[in-house]
């Protein structure tokens, strides 16, 4: 049976498809910069996303999209740049994994991922499914991207990128979460940014090393 | 005041208090004194409307409706908060709320002095606001009204005093710290499943919404919840054998933490306890409530046996704070155990003299604690055997000492006696009609209360007697002088405040509902249960005056100036502080008569200075108590965790990436599998 | 009679006969030893001449010191103006509430132990930690005693207990039980007066000391008040256990003049007699070695749990 899908619901699956893509691009590129970038586009497309939910959905949403704006897209982006500029770590990323082969990896978490999505809502309408399967996706991909890559910035946007999945699936299922779990969630990741980003740079600065590779032992 | 005014004010004290916490960070030196009155001030406030709310008949406040006053057409707009979430103060949680506030009140200003005094051992910004945060906890935790709001806070008292207790960096007080950190994590987690058990899930509904599902409750789930809110509640208050953490806790944490966990932090282990027993049960089997009840008495007998043991002055009163909220726990099991043998009348003068002790507990215990820390900043050594000679060089401290240890010891005229004079009494009261198991089981425990007094006694009394008598044992102690007023203060208040509850100990029970235990009849001035009755002003005034009579007689019948000073008698010689008793000595019979139990090992060593004279001999003496619980409960449980995280190890290779694998395996497993 | 008068009566004749307990049993002590003995009176001339010499005191002490013999006498007059010693009824009647007169005379016993341990002398530290074990230890006994009392006569004052049975021997003729706890009862008051076999008054050896240790630095007038303390606890322990076995003749508000003339009469039989059995106690047993006062202390509290279980079985039945 063929459905017939609203104006609204076409701008939200498209923006949802937008979203994914820039996760999937994301995880295949390896140059410091276009990982944020791709990073902060994807987030702009999930603010997108809560702008359309909230269209016909919980009026909330819009604070929501605002913090997104606000965090995800502007301030985390920048913490993670600067940082990195004034440990002048190199801009080339560390991976198990060449480009290519790691486009593969992430289209068979994708895979995964719907099918994941598939099992648990099978009962969802279109646009609640496409959305679910998509939080999954983006989960999956931001995890696959932390098991793949040996590098700490790395770790630290594929986390973001699960988190944008958590996100998703919140505002798909729930509608809206409250003001004071969503700023606690903005500032959370803003400080693991934060945090993140100088643990890197001390561990540049003392061991010369941004592999999680090489941080296998315990010292004093 | 209106409804209104008193919510103004809670709001005040909480909101003061996170901001004493944020204002603890601002870089000038004046941070910390404004942190800290800041949260005097907030406490004040808490106070104020605490006791108004406890002591006001049937009075409510529930937050945030109080804040928004009722449109005129009903509708109140109300911004959700948090899922719509209510705090809310009842007598009974404002009972724990005054309480609270007041030992914050006195510690805050304590702490002002304490901290500028160890400025290089603890760091002023982080220990005020962990302090401000602890008790943003402790009010969060009584205001909530559902498990999340209680778990929540719960846990942010436990990280903030895990944090307080290491903040002197000390190895003993980190391994102090991790010790606490894990007990009080097992017992978190057994408090939130023993709720979500009772509420059958729900995380946000309201406590009295649960008390209308439990009755319908299969059993198993009920007795399941039951075990683990006695493990939760019991190992936070200090229960053995739950208590291992408790003296390394209280006693490597700074001196205000130390008073704040002890005077208003293990309040409310109690409050917890009572908040689900009382309000969300329609009742508890019999076995629970023997077991509250054995489970007090042999806290108690424990906890006032190492502390008469004990030479370390934090550790001593530690443990006689297990001894005492053993004793709490005891009554509140005699409570239940009489409520279901049908004795009303134990129930409710053995469950408000529980409360009345939590009450006088908190003010004793926090007010030796802060005593402990002047002893301690003077003689620079937690030992008693350092100290000495305390009460000749600052006589007004070691009277408010001595009141405080009095009180502690169970004396007339303060309040902690009265507690254990109600409890007593009608326990005594209800011999006559109790059924015959209800009988036995009061008989022991009248045994047990009055071996507790009697050791209690001896404990205080050591304390007092070795810490501030007789001649300095040490340099530092014969250098002492008295302290700063305003490091002062705060000990001689709680020792004021202990005296007068004890005194108004019927005005107070009458006004927080105990009618029949303090009946309106009398005065309120008599406490009557029973078939007793005890007029604690009477008595006081009685004892004040028989030593004003002596004092005069002494004068009329005998030359007051016709005095010498003169060393002590020693069979000629003079004496010197190396032969005075020392703590270990005084409490020797102890050890003796119960070497059963506490398997003391004394070694004595000596190595002959002179080869041939052995009579000349340098000697060193170690003193070794035994503790059963570590030889038959945790070291076994102990070995068998290290043997469990080896095999657990071999999974671990250090890689990052591989843990993430696994993490996103397990996903999928249970989404696919599961759902 | 006003209840007022009552205890006027009571506390003049108890403090003006305090002194002759000590007394009397020296006195028989010294008969039953073949020795001709001191005057019973001989302690009033003491204490007296105590008031008068000068008081030295430890350079080591603090206020402690200074503050334990008023405190120490202080907790003894309370027992004397509560309990039921020579009347009953009195107007501090309701103040003999069981509980507070145990906590009262801990009460006491504390400051003398704290007292003991200011001089800073290894006597006194070794007094006061004996004497501390033992009243610490004897509390639960105390409290179980005088609780099987409380079952038995429905009234938690000891006023109450005494008044309620104004027979001679009624108590235990209505209640054998009560013998044990009785019995149990002397024994706490062997060991609160620093009697036979815990302590002996007449030692010398300060090895083998509990309570002299601890006044061994007092002096004057300070000593007077201790002694005193001592030999009025003593009195009201003999009245009271004497009282529990015969509680007639006791002055009440409905006494004429002659019955209060016999109550205080018989008073001073009361007093012989025990003094008589504690003179002919001491001189037939020995003092038992500190370690050993353990098993006395045991005893007496298995001798009041037993009373109080029977006391809870009678009833039962």
């Amino acid at each position: 049976m063929m459905t017939t899908f609203t104006s609204s619901e076409v701008t939200t699956i498209s923006l949802a498809v937008s979203f994914l893509l820039c996760a999937f691009l994301g995880s295949g590129k390896f140059r410091l910069g276009q990982i944020v970038r791709y990073y902060a586009l994807q987030s702009l497309f999930l603010a997108g996303l809560l702008i359309s939910l909230a269209a016909y959905g919980d009026k909330h949403l819009y604070l929501s999209a605002l913090g997104v704006i606000i965090f995800k897209v502007i301030l985390i982006p920048a913490i993670i740049s600067t940082n990195a500029k004034r440990s002048s770590a190199s801009g080339r990323l560390t991976s198990f994994v060449r480009p290519a082969p790691s486009y593969f990896v992430s289209g068979g978490t994708l895979l995964l991922a719907v099918l994941a999505g598939m099992s648990i809502a099978p009962a969802l309408q279109e646009t609640d499914l496409i959305l679910t399967v998509t939080a999954f996706a983006a989960m999956f991909l931001g995890g696959a991207m932390m098991a793949v890559r040996r590098d700490l910035y790395s770790q630290i946007i594929g986390f973001f990128t699960l988190e944008n999945g958590i996100a998703i699936l919140a505002a798909a299922t729930l509608g809206a979460i409250p003001l004071l779990a969503e700023i606690g969630i903005f500032l959370t990741i803003t400080i693991g940014a934060l945090l993140m980003s100088v643990l890197s740079r001390r561990l540049k600065e003392l061991y010369a090393v941004e592999d999680t590779g090489e941080l296998r032992e315990l010292v004093d | 005041m209106s409804m209104s005014t008193l919510a103004i004010a809670l709001v005040i004290s909480v909101v003061g208090t996170l901001v004493a916490g944020l204002v603890a960070f601002w870089p000038d030196p004046r941070a910390h004194r404004a942190s800290n009155i800041l949260l005097a001030v907030s406490a004040a406030c808490g106070a104020i409307v605490g006791i108004l709310i406890a002591t006001g008949d049937g009075l409510l406040l529930v937050l945030p409706e109080a804040l928004y006053p009722a449109a005129a057409d009903g509708s109140a707009h109300v911004w959700p908060l948090f899922y719509g979430m209510v705090f809310g103060l009842d007598r009974f949680s404002a009972i724990f709320y005054s309480l609270m506030s007041v030992v914050t009140l006195l510690v805050a200003i304590y702490a002002i002095p304490y901290y500028e005094d160890h400025a290089e051992t603890y760091s002023k910004p982080g220990a005020n606001a962990l302090t401000a945060l602890f008790v943003l906890g402790m009010q969060g935790v009584l205001l909530s009204t559902n498990i999340f709001g209680f778990m929540t806070f719960w846990e942010i008292i436990s990280v903030t005093s895990f944090f307080l207790i290491m903040a002197g960096g000390s190895i003993a007080s980190r391994k102090a710290g991790f010790l606490f950190l894990i007990v009080t994590h097992l017992g978190a987690g057994a408090i939130m499943s023993g709720l979500f058990l009772l509420s059958g899930g729900a995380l946000l509904s309201d406590f009295s919404v649960i008390a209308l599902i439990t009755p319908e409750l299969p059993q198993a789930t009920l007795y399941a919840a039951l075990v683990l809110l006695l493990f939760g509640f019991g190992s936070k208050a200090g229960l053995v054998p739950f208590h291992v953490w408790l003296p390394e806790a209280y006693s490597e944490a700074p001196v205000p933490v130390s008073a704040l966990m002890s005077g208003a932090g293990v309040n409310l282990t109690v409050y917890g306890f009572l908040r689900v027993l009382l309000f969300m049960l329609p009742g508890v089997p019999m076995w629970f409530v023997l077991t509250v009840v054995i489970l007090g008495v042999i806290s108690a007998m424990v906890g006032v046996l190492y502390a008469v043991l004990e030479r370390d002055v934090k550790r001593l009163l530690a443990y006689a704070s297990i001894e005492t909220m053993g004793l709490i726990f005891a009554m509140i099991g005699v409570g239940l155990l009489a409520g279901q043998e049908g004795s009303t009348d134990l129930t409710q003068a053995a469950l408000y003299a529980a409360l009345f002790m939590v009450a006088a507990h908190a003010l004793f215990m926090s007010g030796l604690f802060l005593a402990s820390g002047i002893m301690i900043a003077t003689v620079h050594s937690r030992r008693l055997e350092a100290m000495g000679g305390l009460a000749k060089r600052l006589p007004l401290f070691s009277g408010a000492v001595c009141v405080l240890a009095l009180s502690a010891a169970l004396m007339p005229p303060f309040a902690p006696f009265m507690a254990e004079w109600s409890f007593l009494q009608a326990v005594v009261g209800a011999l006559t009609e109790a059924t015959p198991m209800l009988k036995v089981a009061l008989a022991v425990i009248m045994a047990a209360v009055g071996f507790v007094a009697g050791l209690a006694l001896f404990a205080m009394v050591k304390l007092y007697a070795i810490g501030f008598l007789a001649n300095p044992r040490s340099d530092e102690a014969a250098a002492a002088i008295e302290p700063k007023p305003i490091f002062m203060l705060p000990v001689v208040v709680l020792a004021a405040l202990g005296l007068l509850l004890g005194l108004f100990s019927p005005l107070v029970l009458n006004r927080i509902g105990a009618v029949d235990l303090a009946p309106a009849d009398l005065d309120m001035q008599v406490l009557a249960t029973g078939g007793g009755e005890l007029a604690p002003l009477t008595l006081f005034l009685v004892m004040a005056g028989i030593l004003l009579a002596l004092f005069l007689l002494r004068r009329l019948l005998s030359d007051v100036t016709f005095e010498r000073n003169y060393q002590t008698w020693d069979c000629g010689q003079p004496t010197t502080p190396r032969m005075e008793y020392t703590a270990t000595a005084f409490s020797a019979p102890i050890r003796y008569f119960f070497r059963f139990f506490l398997r003391a090992q004394k070694v004595v060593t000596s190595t002959p200075l002179t080869p041939n004279n052995p009579w000349v001999a340098s000697r060193t003496m170690s003193l070794l108590v035994s503790q059963v619980w570590y030889d038959r409960l945790y070291a076994p449980i102990g070995s068998g965790l290290t043997r469990l995280s080896g095999l657990v190890g071999r999974l671990q290779n250090g890689s990052v990436q591989f843990y993430i694998s696994l993490i996103l395996l397990a996903l999928l497993v249970t989404l696919i599998v599961a759902l | 009679m006003n209840p007022i008068v009552l205890t006027i009566i009571q506390i003049v004749v108890v403090l003006l006969i305090a002194p002759l307990s000590v007394g009397l049993t020296r006195f028989f002590k010294a008969r039953f030893q073949g020795r001709h003995g001191a005057v019973p009176w001989l302690p009033y001339l003491t204490y007296a001449t105590m008031l008068k010499k000068e008081n030295v005191i430890s350079s080591s002490g603090s206020w402690m010191l200074r503050a334990t013999p008023y405190a120490v006498l202080g907790s003894a007059l309370f027992l004397a103006l509560v309990l039921p010693l020579v009347a009953t009824g009195g107007v501090l009647a309701a103040s003999s509430n069981f509980i507070v007169v145990a906590a009262v005379l801990a009460l006491g016993s504390a400051f003398l132990v704290m007292g003991g341990l200011d001089t800073g002398s290894a006597f006194g530290g070794m007094g006061s930690s004996r004497e501390m074990t033992i009243v610490s230890l004897l509390e639960p006994t105390i409290i179980l005693t005088f609780a099987a009392f409380a079952l038995a006569t429905g009234s938690s004052a000891v006023d109450g207990m005494i008044a309620g049975s104004q027979m001679a021997g009624e108590l235990l003729i209505t209640a054998p039980y009560l013998s044990l706890s009785l019995l149990a009862l002397m024994l706490v008051a062997l060991a609160e007066n620093a009697r036979y076999p815990v302590d002996d008054e007449a030692t010398h050896l300060e090895l083998t000391m509990v309570r002299e240790a601890m006044i061994l630095d007092y002096s004057g007038p300070y000593l007077a008040m201790m002694e005193y303390a001592a030999a009025l606890k003593f009195t009201v322990f003999a009245l009271l256990v004497a009282n529990f076995a015969m509680p007639t003749p006791l002055i009440m508000t409905s006494s004429t003049l002659l019955e209060v003339l016999l109550a205080i009469g018989a008073t001073f039989v009361k007093l012989g007699v025990v003094m008589f059995a504690v003179a002919l106690l001491e001189s037939t047993i020995a003092k038992m070695r500190f370690y050993r006062v353990q098993e006395f202390l045991t005893g007496a509290f298995f001798m009041a749990l037993t009373g109080l279980a029977l006391a809870l079985l009678s009833q039962l039945l």
